[in-house]
């Protein structure tokens, strides 16, 4: 009998899942792709030996980008105009998975672009401010033991996703977590956590946020990137440390504030693992994120066409609100240059 | 089971792969890969999907050619049909709802065993005041006592899954449907709307049935029995496996009864792809797999029920499975074994078309439902007009 696991197998799933995936890298893949090409020019002069040695070494990434990166993009944007579906014939059908979706036929639709976006509005804020000021005390260099707070914090963005959402999970029982425990202990009403509708969104923040550190230690090294000097002119000035703060460390951190908040605010968008693994989209479809959605749509419901079309809607939804924070930045971030 | 069969023959290699979880995903991915399986345990829903685009074979083209074996042979209900005379397979084993109960809990609450029989089923009233009286907090009050604290509980009366494996059967006794033979929405229809308000008033109206927020604090089904978490379990017959190697008195009893008694099976089949290379081959292990002579600790371990009508009928064989192990408790035979030969019904899972599409709509509205949020007429009703948009009525 046939052996199940196969390429062709593997390259569906590629085709799925890097729709997304590319989004994740978008936003820096740009300046690195204008650097290669500036080199290459000067390559250019200088011959066609190092020429073809410059195309030869980056063949393996132009490779893996056609196969694993533009090759899928370009299928799922053809399927998305497409019924395909596991077990159907496939046939073109124009935009009706399109006109499908957002005629509010599909029932789930604004569902879920409705929970990503309130998920995406608290999460964001909230973790990007707890990581900025956790990133404030653990540069002080007043607090005694520093490394050893500063791996805690970053110890739980190296479990494992998967171990963190199951010891949230025993965290959040309704009857025996530790949660529970402690607000009885407190005498304030316990909580649903994950199996409450209302509260199940918060309870997912909450796991995010502890899963922050790595955003944190992008902050502490832009803190540690700003000269002293600077703060030294506003103590010659008589400045407060809220002076200091204020006109020397916000100003100086707004690239890296930018950066992260980027980056953080496309992951969010692409929430998908606490909803899988945790809730399953519920309690009654409250944490039915896109992409979760965009997986039962293609492996529950077979319709794999239709995923595409979410994966694509979702890329242009990630794309705009990046645009939008990119517009916005020369309002807010200086460069040091500047 | 597998080197048996390749031992009897051998000239044929089983390749076999586990798959632990997300099997659905897995599945669809082979099949859209065209690396589909020669034979598969398939949901029954997923089956019809492929079955539609002749994916499948028809069981009986097998049957029917094979001389040793008839279509009479096996139980009827357990084929699952696409069309008439067109079978995508049969359940992987014979599976049938009923009631479990811990005989300790029983006897603690001073309460009878529960009926066996059919004709002494209990009526939905009666099931709820032994609920209630099963119903224990910790400081050891029952529900029906004063002072009795519906906050902490220690033992429920009674626990069922949320699923259609539950309410489905009770909703057919009671003469509803999920979806009509008329593709009318069978849930939004009174006879079904009573029988899931009457489940969701055991968890929210009388608090002897823990919610899906609480049942995410038990453990699973089985172990919540032999803990005397849960008194009564409602569930297929299948957890004997768990119970019978658990050191539990338990005890199996029919399900209520709320007109004419019915029970259900499981959900999964087993699928023979078209596009295997080796049909024949495939057949013989389909029928090694459901023939208990091959895999009778399957069958008394308790797990599996046999497919072969004659493993139900002759005493001689029912020794071999139903009887003296510790798997099968006393009354096994009146409570399973006979509902399933004569007041079987298939889950709507294997008769409704897009039972995937509708069941999304329904699972939240009976979590709202289960939670208390709304009642069943208020949650159904909403969904209905969605379900009506992609009802399309029902195979054969």
């Amino acid at each position: 009998m046939k052996s199940p696991s196969s390429s062709r197998t593997k390259a569906t799933a590629v085709a799925l899942s890097t729709s997304v995936a590319i989004i994740t890298v978008g936003g820096i893949s740009i300046k690195l792709t204008r650097k290669n090409t500036t080199k290459y020019k000067r390559r250019l002069s200088k011959g066609s030996r190092d020429n073809v040695a410059g195309f030869l070494f980056t063949l393996p990434a132009i490779i893996g980008f056609i196969a694993f990166v533009a090759g899928p993009m370009i299928a799922s944007l053809i399927f998305s105009f497409t019924n395909y579906s596991i077990s159907r014939p496939t046939s073109f059908v124009g935009i009706e998975n399109y006109s499908n979706l957002f005629s509010g036929e599909d029932t789930f639709f604004y569902n879920s672009i409705k929970v990503t976006l309130i998920f995406v509005t608290m999460n964001v804020p909230v973790c990007i401010c707890m990581a900025f000021i956790l990133a404030l005390i653990l540069n002080s260099k007043k607090l005694k033991g520093l490394p050893f707070f500063r791996a805690c914090f970053y110890i739980p963005t190296i479990i494992p996703i998967v171990a963190t959402t199951m010891i949230f999970m025993w965290l959040m029982s309704p009857d025996f977590g530790l949660f529970n425990v402690i607000l009885d202990f407190l005498h304030l009403p316990k909580s649903k956590w994950i199996y409450g509708e209302s509260s199940a969104l918060p309870s997912l923040l909450l796991m995010t946020a502890w899963t922050s550190g790595n955003i944190m230690v992008v902050f502490l090294a832009g803190l540690q990137g700003i000269p002293n000097e600077l703060y030294e002119a506003v103590y010659v000035d008589g400045g407060s440390a809220w002076a200091k703060f204020r006109f020397v460390t916000l100003p100086m951190m707004t690239p890296t504030i930018f950066f992260n908040t980027m980056m953080f605010l496309i992951s969010s968008m692409q929430a998908f693992i606490p909803a899988y693994i945790m809730t399953q989209g519920g309690p009654n479809n409250a944490t039915n994120f896109v992409v979760y959605y965009l997986y039962r749509t293609a492996f529950e419901f077979q319709e794999i066409g239709k995923s595409t079309a979410l994966g694509w809607i979702l890329f242009i939804m990630v794309i705009s609100v990046s645009g939008l924070l990119f517009w916005s930045s020369k309002y807010w971030v200086t460069y040091g240059d500047e | 089971m597998i080197d048996s069969f390749e031992k009897e023959y051998p000239y044929i290699t089983v390749n076999a792969q586990h798959i632990p979880a997300d099997y659905e995903a897995k599945m669809s991915a082979m099949v859209a890969g065209n690396e589909a399986p020669d034979i598969a345990y398939v949901r029954d829903f997923m089956a019809l999907d492929f079955v539609q685009q002749d994916m499948l074979y028809n069981l009986f083209d097998f049957i029917d050619k094979d001389p040793n074996l008839n279509k009479e042979d096996f139980v009827e209900d357990f084929f699952l049909y696409w069309d008439e005379d067109k079978s995508f397979g049969m359940y992987t084993a014979g599976e049938a709802y009923a009631l479990f109960y811990n005989k300790e809990a029983f006897k603690e609450a001073g309460i009878d065993d529960l009926p066996t029989k059919v004709e002494d089923a209990l009526s939905w009233d009666d099931l709820v005041e032994i609920a209630k009286k099963l119903t224990i907090d910790q400081n050891g009050k029952n529900s029906t006592e004063p002072g009795f604290d519906k906050t902490k509980i220690a033992q429920y009366g009674i626990r069922f899954d949320f699923n259609q494996g539950a309410y489905m059967p009770l909703v057919q006794s009671n003469g509803g449907d999920y979806i009509k033979d008329d593709g009318s929405f069978g849930l939004a229809q009174p006879e079904a709307l009573e029988v899931i308000q009457n489940m969701s008033d055991l968890i929210v109206k009388y608090g002897v049935a823990p919610s899906p927020a609480e049942v995410k604090s038990l453990p699973s089904t089985a172990v919540s029995l032999t803990t005397k978490q849960a008194a009564i379990i409602m569930i297929g017959q299948w957890v004997n496996l768990d119970l019978g190697q658990s050191s539990v008195d338990y005890g199996v009893g029919v399900l209520p009864n709320m007109g004419e008694y019915k029970t259900s099976p499981g959900w999964g089949t087993l699928g023979i792809f078209k596009s295997t290379e080796h049909p024949e081959e495939t057949y013989l292990l389909w029928k090694w797999l459901c023939s208990p002579e091959n895999s009778q600790d399957l069958y008394k371990s308790g797990v599996w029920m046999p497919l072969l009508k004659e493993w139900y009928t002759d005493e001689a064989q029912l020794e071999k499975w139903a009887k003296n192990n510790p798997a099968h408790p006393e009354g096994y035979i009146d409570a399973v074994v006979e509902p399933t030969l004569n007041n079987f019904v298939q889950h709507p899972s294997a008769t409704v078309k897009n039972f995937a599409k509708i069941d999304a709509l329904v699972q939240p509205a009976l979590e709202r439902i289960y939670m208390g949020k709304e009642t069943a007429e208020e949650a159904m009703k909403a969904i209905e007009p969605d379900v009506n948009k992609i009802s399309d009525g029902k195979f054969r």
